[in-house]
């Protein structure tokens, strides 16, 4: 199941720098659009919860809405206080307008 | 005097799952993340402008005290060039958001040059201020809870003279340099993260130590006079200022409408205060830089607490309907 290629969206949902919210198989995961590139990471924020979708998109970087804690968005890196712990980030590709998230995931080494 | 207990401080993570979900959802209830998103905007121009212009002013002010010396005007400019270096807590502030400046590297070299300046350890302070955005204006968990009800004006001249913070803040350089924190101050500071908050206390240390004795051995005043004592007289009124920001507003439950307030003022000091007299509007959307608060109060302002005050007139009702006229010392916990 988690090796599954599955649709979360079109490109045309994702404004140019910006990330929605999409549940998929149960999970939260954040879609970003990162200068035309898609990529997709766990949507909670490994800080103190919230949803990083309703964060800020500033190039590659997901800042999360409560704390502005930052994430590297390509690697699930965090980038400093007060977040320490990355992100699962997860593998996408684009079909014909449409971005397919696969949910085996891989994380980046905490800071 | 009167010592406040706070429950059960080992096994506390103040910014819960739960508060910051509650506070996302409130926040959101006030403003969509559609109709925030045009103000979110990060550049470098503003942090630029502010930055250049406040530190232009400081440099101004501490030529005034240069022009000064040996005469009767040096504690007058002194005073003023202070005042100017107290409101370096603002751009520090702004920074540990990280909303000064679209450039990051940018945002952390001036976070760390006005924490330096303002004795304020800036990646600590910025743990810490998690805690003051999720539980602002709660009692025994807000870090930065400014004269609570009941106070009385003994708490209000031991935080407006800054005694307060300068026992505050030279106690967590003191203390982190010596790797030990108090569980307060812990809560809010990963496990794994503590070497760092160390480390910075003893870089900061070693800064202060340097400076001290690089003094003695010139034989020279100018860190003192320029720096140490223009500051020390001059950052009460910054703490006056900061008074504003919530004493008095709701207490004890997350209403993002009330427990901040939005304060009347002029261009002089909403620039030195890098705009946080906006302060409802920052509880609303910390992500939110400095130069749209403005704008962002034009959307939402009429939302939230009335503004109908300026400076003077919420330190008259500080004074006189807030506080009360009892000798009655309280030490909050959360120093
Ligand atoms: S919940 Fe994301 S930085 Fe605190």
């Amino acid at each position: 199941m988690a090796g599954e290629w599955r649709l979360v969206a079109s490109t045309d949902d994702i404004e140019e720098e910006d990330v929605i919210g999409v549940d998929v198989a149960g999970t939260a995961v954040a879609v970003y659009n990162v200068k035309g590139k898609f990529y997709a990471t766990e949507n909670i924020c490994t800080h103190a919860f919230a949803f990083l979708s309703e964060g800020v998109v500033i190039d590659d970087i997901i800042e999360c809405p409560v704390h502005q804690g930052r994430f590297h968005i390509p690697t699930g890196k965090p980038k400093g206080a007060p977040v320490s712990v990355a992100l699962d980030t997860y593998a996408t590709k684009v079909e014909n307008g449409k971005i397919y998230v696969r949910l085996d995931e891989s994380r980046a080494p905490d800071s | 005097m009167e010592a406040v207990a706070v429950d059960d401080l080992r096994t506390r993570k103040l910014t819960s799952p739960e508060a910051n979900a509650k506070l996302l959802a409130a926040q959101r209830e006030i403003v969509s993340r559609e109709r925030l998103k045009p103000f979110t905007k990060r550049t470098d121009r503003h942090g630029l402008i502010y930055f250049g212009g406040h530190m232009s002013i400081v440099l101004g002010t501490g030529y005034l005290v240069y022009l000064a010396t040996g005469t009767g005007w040096l504690i007058p400019a002194m005073l003023l060039h202070g005042v100017m270096l107290g409101h370096l807590f603002a751009p520090m502030h702004e920074c540990s958001h990280g909303t000064a400046f679209r450039t990051r590297w940018l945002n952390e070299t001036v976070h760390w040059i006005t924490g330096i300046m303002i004795l304020w350890p800036p990646t600590y302070f910025r743990y810490d201020h998690t805690g003051h955005h999720t539980h602002a204006q709660e009692f025994g968990k807000d870090p930065e809870l400014v004269l609570p009800s009941p106070s009385s004006w003994m708490d209000y001249v031991y935080y407006v003279t800054a005694t307060q913070l300068w026992i505050k803040n030279i106690g967590w350089i003191l203390r982190h340099s010596m790797g030990r924190i108090r569980p307060f101050n812990r809560q809010f500071v990963p496990e794994d993260q503590l070497p760092r908050i160390f480390l910075e206390a003893r870089v900061m240390l070693a800064i202060y130590v340097g400076l001290a004795a690089v003094s003695v051995a010139l034989g020279t005043w100018a860190v003192a006079i320029y720096w140490a004592i223009p500051t020390v007289i001059g950052v009460p009124v910054a703490r006056a200022i900061r008074i504003a920001d919530h004493t008095g507003c709701t207490e004890g439950k997350l209403d993002l409408r009330t427990y901040a307030r939005t304060v009347r003022t002029g261009p002089l000091t909403r620039f030195l205060c890098w705009n946080m007299p906006y302060h409802c509007e920052h509880h609303l959307a910390p992500s939110v830089p400095f130069h749209a608060l403005p704008a962002l109060h034009a959307e939402v302002g009429h939302e939230m607490n009335p503004v109908d005050k300026g400076y003077w007139a919420v330190q008259r009702d500080v004074l006189r309907h807030h506080l009360e006229r009892k000798f009655r010392f309280r030490i909050v916990q959360s120093l």
